[in-house]
């Protein structure tokens, strides 16, 4: 018997403070951009934590993880690479695992920020430069 | 009107981008960044200034509404104040609120360790700590204040000044250069 399970995808509207959110497992594409400003991340990523964790248990063969800050703020940054280390951990287990990181064309400092996490979880990230938002 | 006309050109001659003095709840903040950020972008033709200051601005808001103590709540209670002007060569910050006087050794201590790292020591200091996920040593002010002091490239600025026995004035002001910061 073949057992099939499918996740629904993770999906949230974009608000002031908070990123638009679009995790597919069917299809591998994560997709996060716009804002990360709340002052307490912990409550919005909370859900976002609970998805992911659901799908490392059961990934798709391949992740690709699409991030596109406009900004982000210290708070959110720690929430953001606690997600970023679960789908990286994939890796481990031969799952493959690409993340590419957007940033506004001459926003140096978010290039960087990218580099950062880069450097932290020892993956090689993609950068990209887009026209400014 | 010649009383308004010179408070007038005193307000313009420095270049006044906010001021703000009450306390600071979640509500207000959102409020100042609003206020602030459509006059950055008409300002400030540098993206990349314009993205620094906003960041670091907002480091400094959220680190005022997370450990600022209310005015009301406290005897020789004062209020939060908020002062961010444009100058020529650079954008300056000044904020001014309440706090414990059980946070200003420490809070003391790792403003003068920042003061005392390179743009590498910096960077490796911010990575450390976001990467170990612990920020119950310094709260979360403490990576916002290395982040402060990374995206300026310059001193951050401070002082205390005692209330009372329990309470102090925390003074923090930080600078933005209007050129390409130097890392």
């Amino acid at each position: 018997m073949i057992q099939i399970w499918t996740m629904d995808p993770l999906i949230i509207p974009a608000t002031n403070t908070t990123p638009y959110v679009n995790f597919d497992a069917s299809s591998g594409d994560f997709k996060i951009s716009g804002r990360s400003t709340p002052e307490h991340p912990s409550e919005y990523y909370a859900q976002v934590n609970t998805w992911v964790d659901k799908y490392v248990h059961a990934p798709g063969g391949e992740t690709h993880i699409s991030i596109y800050f406009e900004y982000f703020n210290t708070s959110s940054s720690k929430c953001i690479l606690e997600i970023l280390k679960k789908l990286s951990s994939l890796r481990a287990s031969g799952s493959h695992v690409a993340i590419e990181w957007f940033y506004e064309k001459e926003d140096e400092d978010m290039k960087d920020a990218g580099l950062d996490f880069s450097e932290i979880l020892k993956v090689p990230f993609k950068l990209t430069s887009k026209p400014e938002i | 009107m010649t009383e308004y006309n010179e408070f007038y050109r005193q307000l313009h001659s420095e270049s006044i981008m906010l001021t703000y003095k009450g306390e600071i709840n979640s509500k207000m903040a959102s409020a100042i960044m609003e206020t602030v950020e459509p006059r950055l972008n008409l300002l400030e033709p540098d993206l990349r200034v314009r993205k620094r200051l906003y960041n670091i601005f907002l480091e400094c808001i959220q680190n005022i509404v997370h450990h600022q103590v209310s005015k009301s709540s406290i005897m020789d209670g004062q209020p939060t104040l908020v002062l961010l002007t444009a100058e020529e060569h650079a954008y300056c910050i000044r904020t001014g609120n309440t706090v414990s006087n059980d946070l200003i050794h420490e809070l003391k201590e790792w403003l003068d360790v920042i003061n005392t790292l390179s743009p590498d020591e910096l960077k490796i200091s911010h990575l450390k700590i976001l990467d170990r996920g612990d920020f119950s040593n310094r709260g979360t002010a403490g990576l916002g204040f290395i982040d402060i002091a990374r995206r300026s490239g310059q001193q951050l600025r401070y002082a205390f000044e005692r209330l009372n026995e329990s309470y102090s004035i925390f003074s923090f002001l930080v600078t933005v250069p209007r050129t390409h910061a130097v890392r």
